[in-house]
């Protein structure tokens, strides 16, 4: 008993026990109308040719291929190409086939059931191999007429091996001429980054970074010319005030020996201060140093003077005297005024100096701007450049493989099995169709007898009875094998013995 | 298990003062003529019958003396649905109405049960021949007395299984035209008694539910261990309803693989509140896991032999 489509093993057990002649009547059934309609159908036959798929004879190291390696891409594309209609439609009219239907069926149902007989599998790899890549494929036709299929499996073959140079040769030279095109323009992009480099560093000559230590070295050359020229200015400053002192008491020596008063005390102070500041410098200079040397003569001559003192000499009138001063005196002067343009110059060179110092330092500070700009633009330069170089490798690699390909007419296919000539239809196949038939007549009988289960509200043991009626099973009888009480058996048994009534 | 047992105890302790008490002289008046009986002792326990040992050498001579009334027809018993024929001794079925007869007896040591209608849903699931065959395993023990009562007016069939004359039978003793022992008929063991059905008749229901039905089944249960009714199916007519409220008990018939389980408790449903004992499973597949172990094979003595 199925109770809420739940059916125990039980039940099986029994279904299979009362029915099992179901399931065998419908497997024997069925295999026989399977087998009947082998002999029944309309054979066809399959003609099989393999087609190797060979790695190519130049090494990929050095001919990089130009068309991607994937035979399961490339075969479905051939695929869709060779079973065009344009492509069908001269098979069907060079074989003649479908001749008795070309008339009222249209050439497009005729072109579709032509390609559904053509099969294109791919073979499978070794077990084991290191490489995926599927080694061929296999091309099958199946048709009514086993020479006819092995011609048109010859023919689509021959069509796939065409298709397969056009196609290889057509994607070398695109690929070549793509990539002519591509190094042109990445060459005009490289010229235009070079030229930009060369208009920045142009402009920004003397800021470049390669500049910087140069600059940088300059700064420190002016910086010690600043200093020399600072002292000589003071040098010569301090040589004015010398000499304007030394003028100073020579004029009034002079005048005083033009007025015949001769001060030899004076003179010889005024000796006694040049000795002392001879002394002086000797302690910070060296004898061959010039102030030491000047200071030496200007003594040397004072020394002189006061040893040709003409006390005896007679007095002179101012304007006389003016007319007439020593020639010392006006050494004395010219020295002042030379010293006085020295001291000009100087000043004027350390301003040129100093502005020097200042535009290389200007330079110096813009040396990271101007450097970051460049890096940009060497950048952008070397970008274009390796792609231009890349793009030239290409276009070479890619020259090499067209002409590879142009070489090798047949592509890397090989038909390794010529079209077969089958002896066996390929269809109807009698273990298939019986198989079929016995398998499908036994889901038939599982079907039925399910439905059988699920109908059968029947009790058939103590748990049936106590799970339906909820009440207890006080002793389960066995059959005794008697025919069932209505059949005419079971009657005539239950006759047991004539009844006759009892005489009252 | 001690408290079964204790009821168990206090059952017979009951009916053994019962007992005691009709044996003093309590005499039932079982017929019209005047027969009387005492207690029928065989349905005492053992450790009950010890102490009515008077009673039932009694009640022995006096069912002698009753069964002499009755009428002795030649039984031919029906072998093929009879499990305890002695040309077809079928054990396992025997067995499993051994089986029956202790789960009735353990019943009745619990409560009073004498008076048992055997019913079904529908015809031809086994009433019959359950009724046949309960009867021959209890009458196979010593000092057992069955009366069988063809309660089916309206397709008799209870006589077949013996062999038995179908007339007179229970219509006429319902219609007054006989009287108990005109209609009662016992066979060759001595201890089993029939009332097959009688002749046809158009008011079966008007006489089942007669007060004299109910007279005839009081009145018997005194006499006899076991009044066994065989009744129509429960969802044709309304017979089995009338009949199961005059008994102490309803056991209910299903033929395995045959009855719709819906069907059977829509049936069932009716006796729920009279006294619905249990279900007789009957005509059970060998696979079914009924039991088919059986020791020895050797076939039951027969109850005189066996002494």
């Amino acid at each position: 008993m199925v109770r809420n489509g739940e059916i125990s093993l039980a039940d099986v057990k029994r279904i299979f026990r009362r029915f099992w002649w179901i399931p065998v009547t419908s497997a024997l059934v069925f295999g026989a109308i399977g087998f009947g309609a082998t002999r029944v159908l309309t054979k066809k036959y399959t003609s099989v040719t393999t087609v190797l798929a060979e790695q190519p004879s130049v090494s990929r190291d050095y001919v990089p291929p130009v068309m991607n390696d994937d035979l399961n891409q490339h075969l479905a594309t051939m695929k869709s190409q060779v079973l065009s209609s344009s492509r069908l439609q001269p098979v069907i009219e060079k074989f003649n086939l479908f001749a008795d239907e070309r008339s009222t069926v249209p050439m497009d149902a005729l072109e579709e059931r032509l390609r559904k007989s053509v099969e294109v599998t791919l073979l499978l790899p070794m077990t084991g191999a290191s490489v995926r890549q599927p080694p061929g494929f296999q091309v099958a036709v199946t048709f009514e007429d086993p020479q006819i299929a092995q011609k048109i499996c010859a023919e689509i073959t021959s069509m796939f091996m065409k298709q397969n140079v056009e196609i290889k040769l057509g994607v070398a030279k695109d690929t070549t001429q793509f990539l002519g095109d591509q190094v042109d323009q990445a060459k005009a992009k490289l010229d235009e980054q070079d030229a930009k480099l060369a208009q920045f560093k142009q402009k920004n000559l003397g800021v470049l970074p390669e500049e910087v230590e140069r600059n940088l070295s300059m700064i420190a050359t002016l910086n010690t010319q600043l200093e020399t020229n600072n002292q000589s200015i003071a040098r010569a400053q301090q040589d004015k005030t010398i000499t304007e002192s030394l003028l100073a008491q020579a004029e009034q020596n002079w005048k005083l020996a033009q007025t015949g008063q001769a001060n030899p005390e004076t003179q010889e102070q005024q000796l006694a201060a040049l000795q002392e500041q001879y002394n002086a410098l000797l302690l910070r200079y060296t004898p061959e140093h010039p102030d030491v040397v000047k200071l030496k003569a200007q003594l040397e001559d004072l020394k002189r003077r006061i040893a040709d003192d003409p006390g005896t000499k007679g007095a002179m009138t101012p304007t006389q005297a003016k007319l007439h001063e020593p020639p010392q005196l006006l050494q004395l002067r010219t020295r002042i005024k030379q010293d006085d343009f020295t001291t000009t110059d100087l000043t004027a060179r350390q301003s040129q100096i100093q502005q020097q110092i200042g535009v290389l330092q200007a330079r110096v500070q813009m040396s990271p701007m101007i450097e970051e700009q460049l890096k940009d633009l060497m950048r952008n330069y070397q970008t274009a450049q390796e792609f231009y170089n890349d793009l030239l490798k290409r276009r070479a690699n890619s020259s090499i493989a067209t002409e590879l390909e142009t070489q090798q007419q047949s592509g890397n296919f090989r038909v390794l099995d010529p079209p077969s000539l089958p002896t066996e239809p390929s269809f109807p196949k009698v273990p298939m169709f019986l198989g079929g038939g016995v398998a499908g007549g036994l889901a038939l009988a599982l079907g039925i007898l399910y439905l059988l289960a699920a109908m059968d509200h029947a009790m058939y043991n103590e748990r049936d009875v106590e799970v339906a009626l909820k009440l207890p099973v006080l002793t389960m009888v066995p059959s005794l094998g008697q025919p069932h009480p209505k059949s005419p058996k079971a009657r005539d048994a239950g006759k047991f013995e004539p009844a006759v009534a009892l005489k009252a | 298990m001690s408290r079964i047992h204790e009821a168990l105890k206090k059952a017979a302790q009951e009916r053994h003062a019962q007992i005691a008490d009709r044996s003093n002289g309590t005499a039932v008046d079982l017929t019209s003529e005047g027969l009387t009986r005492g207690v029928v002792a065989e349905s005492l326990p053992l450790d009950a019958r010890t102490d009515a040992t008077v009673a039932r050498d009694r009640s022995v001579l006096r069912f002698e003396e009753f069964a002499k009334k009755c009428q002795h027809p030649k039984w031919s018993l029906a072998s093929g649905a009879n499990v305890f024929a002695p040309d077809r001794m079928d054990h396992v079925g025997a067995e499993k109405f051994r089986t029956l007869r202790s789960r009735l007896y353990q019943i009745q040591a619990t409560r009073p049960l004498r008076k048992l209608l055997i019913t079904s849903s529908l015809p031809e699931e086994g009433k019959t021949f359950t009724v046949a065959n309960l009867a021959q395993s209890i009458v196979r023990q010593p000092e057992r007395r069955v009366l069988l009562i063809d309660a089916d007016l309206r397709a008799s069939r209870l006589h077949r299984m013996f062999g038995a004359p179908e007339k007179p039978g229970l219509t006429d003793y319902l219609r007054g035209d006989a009287d108990e022992f005109q209609v009662m008929q016992i066979g060759p063991q001595g201890n089993l008694c029939m009332i097959p059905g009688g002749d046809d008749v158009t008011n079966p229901s008007e006489l089942l539910h007669s007060e004299r039905m109910r007279q005839l089944l009081d009145r018997m249960a005194q006499v006899f261990d076991w009044v066994i009714l065989d009744s129509p199916p429960a969802l044709a007519v309304h017979d089995a309803s009338i009949l199961a409220d005059m008994c102490d008990g309803v056991m209910f018939v299903v033929r395995a693989g045959a009855t719709d389980f819906q069907v059977a408790e829509k049936a069932s449903l009716e006796f729920r509140e009279k006294n619905l004992l249990g279900v007789v499973l009957n005509r059970v597949d060998r696979h079914e896991g009924y039991g088919t172990y059986y020791y020895g094979s050797k076939p039951e003595k027969d109850a005189a032999s066996a002494g």
